[in-house]
């Protein structure tokens, strides 16, 4: 018997002709039908989805609880950049973006979370300060900050840029750089909103290039561009404690007091299509769900009803 | 190590190609699938704990180090399966040996057999047919050397084959 050649079969490395010699052996050719046979042997069972449903939930607990921890960490290790002769001066701007949910952690790696239902507010490195609507997450790199004022966005924040070097926001619809000013930025799926409320703003998209004035502003819906107008000097809304919208899809709003109010909100398949074509223009508060459901809902002759973390709407 | 097993899209491939084999492995210890689902989980929650301390090389061995570990911490639980796995293999002797020889009940002969196999030599055969898994893949997930494996391959085709043939000849 041909050991040496079994192995060879055996570690998935025989070629036809190896087999065929182990095969001219009574002995081995038993072993290699043994081999065959065993490997159509079916092990049952394994849930692959259910199973990686249940690491992930582990994983997006653990990065909440990480972020906690990290945040903290920020608060205390501030670096002061550029403490150059320059004279600061203060630029605000806000920001709002949101792209797909993804995580990552290094030591020289932070990333801000402000998870579903919670404002909350940062220094960066540079005495730059954000503050991050709820469902929102930034991430910066430490080290090259001193280099390059760089912040990933998802979601929604409110920048009050120190002014230095070029202060970058990237997001997946655009990047936008503050070239001193006051300004407000939204990425929701397949919209990006830009407003500049003072100064001057940058925004480069895949195809296109702005500059937008005080007082200006530019909603790119789709891969269609419109202008918008802003008030100077003003603020976005949210920081006021509500959302406003202007004909804005109903689904994008309800999503939206789900995102404020850390719930889920559930509505029955035959009104699907009402919410994703409806447009709703106003505004609903941060400070009462019953009210901002309300306010949302009655418009469209829908009631709602509140069952702990979940609200269902329906028509009566 | 520039490299880690934190990345998501690194983690998920991780178990895009290993959950199966991992599963695989605890169900050639027991036969409690949902045990085997469990310490899956268990095993790859684990791993993400530690994500930063595992390159992606060496994530395969350390998740079946985990998953092996845990499964025999659960003793009591082993013991009963123990118990069953062996009620199951005396029912070989209960066939009738008319039947044996038709296809699905080779099938059933060679299962009962491979089940009656001592655990080391079965686990490590197993991965070698089931999971395609080299000599070197499983010595290193085994932590033993590629010799020991080698020995435990050709005694579980020896044992299998004296079991069949016995099987046959009555």
């Amino acid at each position: 018997m041909n050991q040496k050649l079994l192995d060879k079969f055996l570690n998935h490395q025989a070629s036809k002709e190896d087999i065929e010699s182990l095969k001219s052996d009574p002995e081995t050719a038993e072993f290699i039908s043994l081999s065959e046979q065993a490997a159509s042997l079916k092990y049952e069972g394994f849930q692959a989805q259910e199973n990686w449903r249940m690491i992930n939930k582990h994983i997006s607990e653990v990065s909440k609880r990480n972020i906690k921890t990290q945040n903290k960490s920020s608060f205390t290790g501030l670096i002061k950049l550029n403490p150059s002769s320059q004279v600061y001066w203060r630029v605000a701007a806000i920001l709002i973006i949101v792209i797909g949910t993804y995580f990552f952690l290094s030591p020289n790696h932070t990333t801000l979370i402000t998870p579903e239902g919670v404002h909350q507010s940062w220094t960066l490195p540079d005495g730059s300060e954000i503050s991050l609507n709820a469902g929102s997450q930034a991430n910066y790199e430490l080290e090259s900050w001193k280099n390059e004022r760089v912040i990933e966005l998802d979601g929604e924040a409110f920048f009050d840029v120190t002014k230095g070097s070029t202060f970058s926001v990237k997001t997946n619809s655009g990047v936008v750089s503050v070239l001193g000013t006051e300004f407000n930025i939204k990425v929701r799926e397949n919209q990006f909103f830009v407003h500049c409320f003072e100064g001057l703003v940058k925004v480069q998209t895949q195809d296109t290039t702005l500059m937008l004035p005080a007082g200006s502003g530019m909603k790119l819906d789709d891969g269609l561009l419109t202008q918008e107008l802003v008030t100077i000097g003003a603020k976005p809304d949210w920081i006021n404690g509500e959302s406003s919208f202007h004909n804005t899809s109903l689904m994008e709003v309800l999503n939206e007091i789900g995102r404020q109010y850390a719930i889920n909100i559930r509505y029955s398949a035959e009104f699907t299509s009402l919410v994703e074509t409806s447009m709703f223009s106003g505004s609903f508060t941060h400070n009462d769900l019953n009210i901002a459901l309300k306010s949302v809902c009655q418009p469209y002759g829908l009631n709602f009803e509140r069952l702990g973390n979940e609200v269902r709407i329906f028509r009566d | 190590m520039d490299q880690n097993v934190c990345e998501e899209s690194i983690f998920s491939r991780i178990y895009q190609k290993w959950g199966q084999a991992l599963f695989n492995f605890i169900r050639y210890k027991t036969k409690d699938v949902d045990q085997a689902n469990d310490l899956v989980q268990e095993a790859f929650i684990t791993l993400w704990d530690h994500c930063a301390e595992v390159s992606p090389e060496k994530a395969k061995s350390y998740l079946y180090t985990v998953a092996n570990r845990k499964f025999l911490n659960q003793v009591a639980h082993l013991k009963v399966v123990q118990r069953h796995q062996s009620e199951t293999s005396t029912g070989i002797h209960q066939e009738n040996p008319e039947f044996l020889l038709e296809h699905q009940e080779f099938e059933n002969t060679l299962q009962r057999a491979i089940d009656a196999l001592p655990e080391g030599q079965k686990t490590a055969f197993l991965m070698n047919r089931i999971d395609q898994m080299t000599y070197a893949e499983i010595a290193e997930v085994l932590e033993i050397s590629v010799k020991a494996v080698e020995k435990r391959m050709h005694l579980a085709l020896k044992t299998l084959r004296t079991e069949i043939q016995e099987l046959k000849n009555r």
